[in-house]
């Protein structure tokens, strides 16, 4: 409950409830009042209408005997009133006298009106059948046995003669006895009026309008002009104990539910007849309109009282709670972090103690919001280095994550492809996988527990081990090739990985050895090397078999050689015929072109294996050439070969002397074979070209046909192979001189034209510097 | 001028021997390079003739003896081989003092003569 509410209820209570307690207190009283009042003044009208009533009867009473009286002269007796005649009599007195009473003073009674007027006058016999009547037709109707032979008082009959519409409506009988001189009862006349004086209407006369007053017979029957209809007993419990207790001589003033059903107030009193009781009746909500009235009337005031308090009330806490109110909407706008808040603030002046919370307030949440702004600022960076290592440490989660589906699908994949063995660090299998069951042929049962010098094949040495145990101990992986022995003797290799794992003090913990089964290739491996070891011997040997042919094969060829020569050198040995030098000189011929064979092999081969060695050495070019020059003097002039040499003058090369005269011999060779027999020329020039020197060997020969250019430096390659060649090479000339050119760092080049002649180019460097140098050398010498 | 030629094989020997004798060079022949290794010791010679490839023990063995035992120095030779000429061991050999040069198998008999007299 806020403060305002709390406030409205508090003026309310202050406001409002003496007043609704004086209200109650005065309507309560003014309530008794006014039905005492009321009571009273309903008890003096009932009062004063019994007097009427009363008085009615009596006079009622008074002119019946008056009548009865006026029979007297005609000295009837029982006998009498059978005769017709009397009877004639009789009914002319009774029309008479309603006519004399209708004009006559003795009618004037009440108000002087008709309707309190007698109506009928019949006379009756002894046993009350009517013989008289100024209404005829009532003649011949028996009269109710009580009212006939009833006492005085009771001889007033009320409306309700059975059968007859003329006693049907209010009606009151009064009768009197008619007597004999001997004062015997001979009859009875009666006199009936209208009820209208006594009914409600009439007993209204003169009292107040909101009174109800009616008369009640012994049989709870109201007295009305349709009276007998109109009261049922049955559905009127209440009064009707009333009216009982009426009748027994009570007079009853109480409030009850009438029988419309309204609340009301009724007296009731007996009248002296005995047989009536007048009953006076008020309604309560009319004995209480004023009380009403007046009470709407302060409900009026009451409220326009309570709307002035509420507003009142309204307009005090609102100048309370509604600063409060603010400052607490404030507090939580700052409690949701919203500092951006206003307060109006008043000035500083004023006295409203709330004015200066309010400005107070306005000052400290100025204070918060720098201390905030400052603080947001911090927050801030604070925040964004959070986030940023919030983003690392996702990014790290993830990569965790996915390292470890990665090592779990690893673990997976590994499980399926290799053998995994996990030991204590004492030593002992705690763990291996299906499959290096399989390749081991030990059960699981079998090794868990045990060394996994159990699958060991004593095939490696101490080393090997102490080398593997030092790696794991220190906490690195191991890796190696292990030849290990299965149960059934088997032996297989495997390819290890051997890692530790270690524990969160670095220390290994387990030992998990990761191995792929490599016997195949281990197999594999053994026979390659020992092929390879085949290989190698056999190059060995070829190399050794190379050597030692050609030293067999040239060694009888010293002889051989050696004697054609001798024989040939006819100054010391003596002459021959010419026939037999012919023959010698074949037999030189044939044994040359047998070493050259025997020299060109072996070079091939050592081209081939790569094992042909150099020897550098320096020398001058002038002398080289010399020797060209001198040593094919002879086959040149014998061959009629126009042959020249050509070459700059004092350069020192150094190069393999003896290779190089291989291949420019080989070239010249070739050359002698293929120039025409008339008129051959061949050249032989050595020309320096920036950094090479370059020797050519140009001859007028047939020419090398293009397609055929390439092959030429092949094995075995003649371009002539018809029987009836004249080149009697052995066909590897040209591949020993590619081989030589291109061992001394140069190259062989060939420009033929069919028709043409041939040149061989042999490209090879020299050191600039060096050239020069050798140059001076020379000349200073 | 005196001659000792060394080579397991006595035509190669009997050929040099003779050719040498028609050109006026005295010469001694031995076929065990042991008893040639022996006379170089023993006597000094003009020249030396010394097959390189021989069963057993060879030129190289006997010149190196001779250069262990500082007799190399003072002693012409010509070695001759019928393996290639250009191998290291042969190179190598070449270069030590003493060693005159190095004729190929089948070895010129002129070119025996030019590497004898000069």
């Amino acid at each position: 409950m806020n403060i305002n509410t709390k406030l409205v209820i508090l003026f309310l209570c202050i406001a409002l409830i003496p007043i609704m307690i004086l209200e109650g207190i005065s309507i309560s009283e003014i309530s008794d009042d006014l039905f005492l009042q009321k009571q009273v003044a309903l008890d003096s009208s009932l009062i004063s209408k019994i007097t009427d009533i009363e008085h009615y009867f009596d006079t009622r009473h008074t002119q019946t005997k008056l009548f009865a009286s006026t029979f007297f002269p005609f000295q009837l007796d029982s006998n009498k009133i059978k005769n017709p005649s009397t009877l004639d009599k009789i009914q002319i007195h009774i029309d008479s006298m309603l006519v004399e009473t209708r004009s006559n003073a003795l009618n004037n009674f009440g108000d002087n009106d008709s309707k309190s007027s007698i109506e009928i006058i019949f006379f009756s016999d002894i046993n009350g059948n009517i013989i008289a009547s100024t209404q005829r037709e009532l003649i011949g109707h028996k009269l109710p046995n009580d009212f006939s032979t009833g006492s005085d008082r009771q001889k007033i009959l009320f409306a309700g003669l059975q059968k007859n519409r003329i006693f049907s409506s209010n009606y009151v009988t009064f009768s009197e006895d008619i007597k004999d001189l001997d004062n015997n009862k001979i009859g009875l006349v009666s006199i009936q009026t209208s009820l209208n004086a006594i009914e409600p209407e009439n007993l209204r006369d003169g009292l107040e309008n909101n009174h109800e007053i009616f008369l009640v017979d012994n049989a709870s029957r109201q007295i009305t002009s349709d009276s007998s209809l109109k009261y049922n007993t049955q559905n009127w419990n209440l009064e009707s104990r009333l009216i009982d207790r009426c009748f027994m001589g009570d007079i009853i003033s109480e409030q009850y539910i009438n029988k419309d059903g309204r609340e009301v107030l009724g007296i009731m009193k007996l009248l002296e007849e005995g047989n009536l009781c007048i009953v006076g009746e008020i309604e309560l909500e009319k004995v209480f309109s004023p009380v009403y009235d007046l009470q709407f009337k302060l409900f009026t005031v009451f409220l326009f009282l309570f709307a002035g308090v509420v507003l009142l009330a309204f307009f005090f806490s609102k100048s309370i709670s509604y600063p409060i109110k603010k400052l607490s909407i404030t507090m939580n706008e700052i409690r949701k972090g919203n500092f951006n808040v206003k307060l109006e603030t008043k000035p500083h002046s004023s006295s409203n103690e709330l004015d200066q919370l309010t400005n107070g307030f306005e000052k400290l949440l100025q204070y918060v919001k720098s201390t905030q702004d400052n603080l947001k600022g911090l927050v801030k960076v604070q925040t964004r280095k959070l986030e940023d290592s919030n983003r690392a440490l996702t990014e790290n989660m993830n990569l965790i994550k996915k390292q470890q589906e990665d090592l779990s699908n690893f673990k997976e994949a590994l499980d399926k492809s290799a053998n995994v063995l996990i030991t204590d660090t004492d030593g002992s299998i705690i763990y291996v996988n299906d499959d290096f069951c399989k390749v081991s042929k030990f059960s699981r049962e079998e090794l868990l527990g045990e060394n996994p010098k159990i699958v060991s094949s004593y095939y490696h040495n101490k080393e090997f081990f102490k080398n593997m145990w030092e790696t794991i101990l220190a906490g690195k992986t191991w890796k190696g090739d292990i030849k290990n022995k299965a149960k059934d003797n088997s032996y297989y290799w495997s390819k290890a990985t051997i890692s530790p794992l270690l524990g969160d003090d670095g220390k290994p913990e387990q030992f998990i050895a990761i191995l792929t089964d490599i016997t195949n290739q281990k197999i594999l491996e053994e026979k390659l090397s020992e092929a390879l070891k085949n290989v190698k011997e056999s190059e060995l040997q070829k190399e050794e078999f190379s050597s030692m042919m050609t030293h067999e094969l040239n060694t009888p060829l010293v002889p051989i050689k050696g004697y054609c020569e001798m024989l040939k050198d006819t100054d010391t040995f003596g002459h021959l015929n010419d026939d037999q030098v012919d023959f010698i000189i074949k037999i030189e011929s044939n044994a040359t072109l047998l070493e050259r064979l025997i020299s060109d092999l072996l070079d091939v081969q050592k081209l081939d294996m790569k094992k042909m060695s150099f020897l550098i050495t320096e020398f001058s070019l002038d002398e080289f050439m010399d020797e060209i020059k001198e040593n094919n003097r002879y086959i040149m002039k014998n061959k009629k070969i126009d042959f020249s040499v050509k070459y700059p003058k004092n350069i020192m090369l150094n190069t393999d002397k003896q290779r190089l005269r291989q291949v420019l011999d080989n070239l010249i060779r070739n050359s002698v074979d293929f120039v025409p027999s008339n008129q051959g020329k061949i050249s032989v020039e050595a020309e320096l070209k920036e950094q090479n020197i370059i020797f050519a060997v140009h001859d007028n020969g047939p020419g090398i046909p293009k397609e055929k250019q390439l092959s030429i430096f092949k094995k075995f390659y003649q371009i002539d192979t018809s029987a009836t060649r004249k080149h009697g090479g052995t066909g590897l000339g040209l591949v020993i001189c590619k081989g030589i050119a291109e061992g001394l760092n140069g190259k062989i080049l060939l420009e033929s034209e069919v028709g043409k002649g041939t040149s061989f180019f042999i490209h090879l460097p020299i050191p600039e510097k060096k050239m020069i140098v050798e140059e001076m050398t020379k000349s200073k010498k | 001028m005196k001659v000792l030629i060394v080579d397991d094989n006595r035509d190669i020997t009997g050929l040099l021997s003779k050719f040498l004798k028609a050109k006026g060079f005295d010469n001694v022949v031995t076929n065990d390079p042991r008893d040639g290794l022996e006379r170089i010791k023993e006597q000094k010679f003009d020249i030396v003739l010394l097959d390189i490839s021989m069963p057993e023990f060879s030129g190289i063995d006997i010149i190196q003896t001779l250069e262990t035992e500082n007799i190399l120095k003072d002693q012409k030779i010509v070695i001759f081989s019928a393996t290639a000429f250009t191998t290291s061991q042969i190179n190598d050999l070449l270069k030590k003092e003493g060693i005159q040069g190095c004729l190929k198998k089948p070895i010129q008999l002129n070119e025996l003569l030019t590497a004898i007299t000069s």
